[in-house]
């Protein structure tokens, strides 16, 4: 069997664009959530892929190489989105419990809807739900959860990327996870044209 | 049993995959107990399910679960990565750049070959000749327009900027935008283009020179602090904060809000033209938008190119709108350049930014964050509080710009202008007011001068009269020739007719001295009653008093060497009056003997002699005030009466402000020309060769700051 002689493994950056763009478009915009964000990440991860070109050894497909650069720049952009974030800290303000929680901390009535959409429901429905909720979370909660859930990123990992303490992190999550149930439930039953089949 | 809120945790925790068999069992057992925490995790779960699918799938390409790139998007990453494929091509230096435009000027150039060299002179139309400057966006260089044979400034986006598809948008607007504008005080663009050999995009525009308005007010403020006269100065820059006001107006007519107004943004060329630049932060309204008169977006928010540094607040900090630092884009509006047009105004009457005094905290600078806060949350800046010296006018325009709420500001940038307009006319008149009662004051200076030339002159005159030494030897044992009171008549009949062809003069006497005491030997004065009338003092009402400081310095002078001093009150002959007095003495000596025998004195009452000169001739200032050495009041008169006023207070650094900074002016070059505020006017009187002085005092106002005292 031949092996991929390294010095003769060329990549063409010209198309990049026409047969990765789109992918690694979606990709980024699944995860960052803005357009904007998700083209300069892009840009960043060929403009990358230009200058290091080299380095590419041919040992898995070309995608999965600049796949590989896209999941660092975006953590990168992420980390740069923090440092602007005006929320300042998660610790002392973006509670949601204070709405699901009375003073002796039982559930209030009516935190969720009473029902719960199927199971088989389709993903691209509770996706589009979900992504709308994400809109509304604070970006630090929202970033440190798609890290956590879509990157399957570990919470040392994150940490150490984000520069952020373990319970930082945890209280992110445990944030993000009851405003999305809260408001996802909300989505789901009130907004018209709830599909049929979830009631 | 956990409570409600430590099963949620639980429940969080669970799904993080971090839970204890003991803290599962717990958390079974609240969930079927509890529908709300049953609800939080079965949506959790669906939550989570949810994105982990649409993460594998993406990431395994299916499309289905977001949009792609647009057609435009493709085409800026595929410019870019032509791009960053050029710079790597050849000898793999990524500094080979700029090739097309330069043509000859950098070592980078240099690199290239003779040839290639030759043929971009050929075919380029811009000859780049130096760097002007950079910003984040581009670099600006002068140039050669080898077609037109003229020199034009060129801006061409920087290969660090082209990495970014937001900055090439922004680059392009940039020029969309200032293209569109066609306004004499906006820049005119004549080429815009993209560079075919790097692709990166570049604009040619009127070359209107280096120097920027921001320059032109460190000028001003140090031409201030030299005392020269900068009032010329001042009339410059407003006019040219007119010509930023027009082309900001005319841009908003255009649906173009500049969002980044600041002296630095505003070119000055030699001629007086006012060229505003930089359109690169401008943002289209909704309605100008909606025409689809240029492409892309109508915000051009980018972190990585803004001036700012968070969020998407967008802007130059120091001189930015509240709305703007809070990063309330939604708000920002024709009203936001009227805020960044009052912060002009700001620097230029007090020489700095108007949120500068913000950005220092003990003298270290603030981080970005804490200044956006600032300046998001705190009041106006009140110029006054910067310089005490700025026309109260122009301080409540400038404030009124710089409202911190929008519809307290003017609402368009003409209203703005057309205010400032109004104070710089009403500036001219105020001016040409002040001119006349600088020559009102003048007027009295000479007249005042002249007429104490002319006191001396007759007491001069007085004591070289025949009587003067008739008396003398008529007082002499060994001489006696003739009774005194002979002498003393003829001298009464001679003095009487001085009195009675001079008005102004109150009263003459010839007096003898014997030791430290003086005694009056012919006194005539004006009567107080009825100033017409002129009385002898007869012999039994003559005084006899010792003699003071000024009188025997009198004596100590030679013949014929008159001295004048002023007095608040009269003291000779026991005539007391409040008023001030003009007093002229000289020594008289026996012929004989040439020995002291006493003095001459004539005098004059100030009050009379100002109420004459200034009968009916007090125009423009409305008050008068007449000081001796030590600013006390010796007289005051206003402009609608030709009396003197009682004097309430005898320090004038009382009433008065600004007499700190007059005091000194007035000593060290004799006048005081108030060319900021143009509401005081003082002149120097010089007495006796300098010895003393009088200072005249004229108000073009009854202004509170001036005026302590009614």
């Amino acid at each position: 069997m031949d092996q991929p002689d390294r010095a003769k493994i060329k990549v063409d950056p010209d198309k990049w664009v026409d047969e990765y763009g789109d992918y690694l478009f979606r990709y980024a915009l699944s995860r960052l959530r803005d357009d904007n964000a998700a083209e300069e990440v892009v840009q960043e991860t060929f403009l990358a892929g230009v200058r290091f070109q080299d380095r590419y050894t041919g040992e898995g497909a070309e995608r999965a190489w600049l796949l590989g650069i896209l999941k660092r720049k975006l953590i990168d952009h992420v980390r740069r989105r923090a440092r602007y974030d005006r929320d300042g800290s998660y610790e002392g303000s973006n509670d949601p419990s204070e709405k699901m929680f009375d003073q002796n901390g039982n559930w209030k009535t009516g935190a969720f809807p009473t029902l719960t959409p199927d199971n088989q429901v389709e993903s691209k429905e509770v996706w589009d739900v979900v992504r709308g909720c994400l809109n509304h979370l604070p970006q630090g909660q929202a970033d440190v959860f798609v890290l956590s859930v879509m990157e399957e990123m570990s919470s040392e990992e994150i940490c150490k990327e984000l520069g952020i303490t373990q319970s930082n992190l945890w209280v992110r999550l445990h944030r993000a996870r009851l405003s999305l149930a809260q408001c996802v439930g909300a989505r789901w039953f009130e907004n018209e044209g709830v599909p049929q089949h979830a009631r | 049993m956990p409570d409600d809120r430590k099963t949620s945790e639980l429940i969080s925790q669970s799904l993080s995959g971090d839970l204890t068999t003991a803290q599962d069992e717990d958390l079974q057992q609240s969930v079927a107990d509890s529908r709300e925490a049953n609800q939080f995790q079965n949506l959790s779960r669906l939550i989570q399910d949810s994105l982990s699918d649409v993460a594998h799938r993406t990431a395994e390409g299916d499309p289905a679960f977001c949009e792609g790139l647009t057609s435009e998007a493709k085409q800026r990453l595929r410019d870019s990565v032509r791009i960053e494929t050029l710079r790597r091509s050849s000898d793999g230096s990524v500094n080979q750049v700029d090739s097309t435009l330069s043509g000859t000027l950098d070592e980078e150039s240099a690199l290239t070959s003779n040839d290639e060299s030759e043929s971009r002179q050929m075919t380029s139309r811009f000859l780049v000749q130096r760097e002007l400057g950079s910003g984040a966006l581009g670099v600006v260089w002068l140039a050669r327009d080898e077609k037109l044979k003229r020199s034009v400034a060129l801006k061409e986006m920087s290969a660090e900027a082209a990495e970014y598809p937001r900055a090439w948008h922004r680059f392009c607007r940039e020029a969309e935008i200032t293209g569109y504008l066609e306004h004499p005080n906006v820049v005119p663009l004549y080429q815009f283009g993209n560079d075919p050999q790097t692709g990166r995009p570049f604009y040619a525009m009127r070359f209107v020179g280096k120097r920027t308005l921001a320059e032109a007010i460190v000028e001003y403020h140090e031409r201030l602090a030299t005392g020269e006269d900068a009032s010329m100065s001042l009339h410059k820059l407003l006019s040219a904060f007119l010509g930023v006001c027009q082309a900001v107006a005319y841009a908003h007519s255009k649906g173009v809000i500049h969002r980044d107004l600041k002296p630095e943004n505003v070119a000055l060329d030699s001629f007086g033209q006012v060229i505003v630049l930089d359109w690169g932060l401008a943002r289209l309204t909704d309605e100008f938008e909606a025409g689809n008169l240029l492409s892309g977006d109508g915000v051009l928010a980018d972190s990585s190119f803004e001036q700012t540094m968070a969020g998407e607040v967008i802007g130059t900090p120091l001189y930015m709108a509240p709305e703007q630092a809070s990063g309330d884009q939604d708000h920002v509006d024709e009203r936001t350049d009227v805020y960044g047009l009052g912060a002009i105004l700001f620097a230029m009457l007090t020489g700095s930014a108007p949120h500068a005094t913000q950005s220092h905290d003990d003298g270290s600078v603030v981080d970005m964050k804490e200044l956006l806060r600032r300046v998001a949350e705190n009041a106006t800046p009140d110029p006054a509080e910067h310089r005490a010296d700025i026309p109260a006018g122009l301080v409540s325009i400038c404030k009124q710009a710089l409202s911190f709420r929008q519809h307290l500001r003017y609402q368009t940038a003409t209203e703005l202008a057309d205010a400032v307009e109004r104070w710089m006319a009403g500036r001219s008149r105020r001016r040409e007011l002040y001119g006349s009662m600088q020559s009102e004051g003048r007027e009295l200076r000479t007249n005042l001068l002249s007429f104490i030339r002319n006191l001396e002159r007759n007491t001069r005159f007085m004591s070289s009269l025949p009587p003067i030494q008739g008396i003398i030897d008529a007082m002499s044992p060994d001489r006696q020739v003739e009774d005194v009171n002979t002498w003393r008549q003829r001298l009464a009949v001679i003095f009487g007719g001085l009195l009675q062809t001079n008005s102004d003069f109150s009263a003459v006497s010839y007096c003898r001295v014997e030791g430290d005491q003086f005694r009056e030997v012919v006194r005539l004065e004006r009567g107080q009653a009825d100033a017409a009338s002129v009385r002898s003092v007869p012999a039994s009402r003559l005084r006899s008093d010792a003699m003071t400081e000024c009188l025997q310095a009198t004596m100590d002078r030679h013949p014929d060497d008159v001295s004048t001093s002023i007095l608040n009150r009269c003291s000779s002959g026991g005539r007391d009056s409040e008023r001030g007095f003009l007093v002229s003495t000289v020594p008289v000596f026996d012929e004989q003997t040439e020995e002291p025998f006493g003095f001459v004195m004539l005098e004059s009452c100030l009050t009379h002699v100002v109420e004459d000169f200034l009968q009916n001739r007090l125009q423009n200032a409305k008050r008068v005030y007449v000081l001796n050495d030590k600013c006390e009041v010796l007289l005051h008169m206003k402009q609608d009466s030709n009396q003197a006023c009682d004097v309430k207070c005898h320090d004038f650094g009382e009433l008065c402000s600004q007499w700190a900074n007059v005091r000194p002016e007035l000593r060290m070059r004799g006048e005081y020309v108030d060319e900021q505020t143009h509401a005081i006017y003082a002149t120097r009187v010089s007495i006796d060769r300098d010895e003393s002085a009088l200072a005249i005092v004229l108000l073009a106002e009854d202004l509170p700051t001036i005026i302590a005292e009614n």
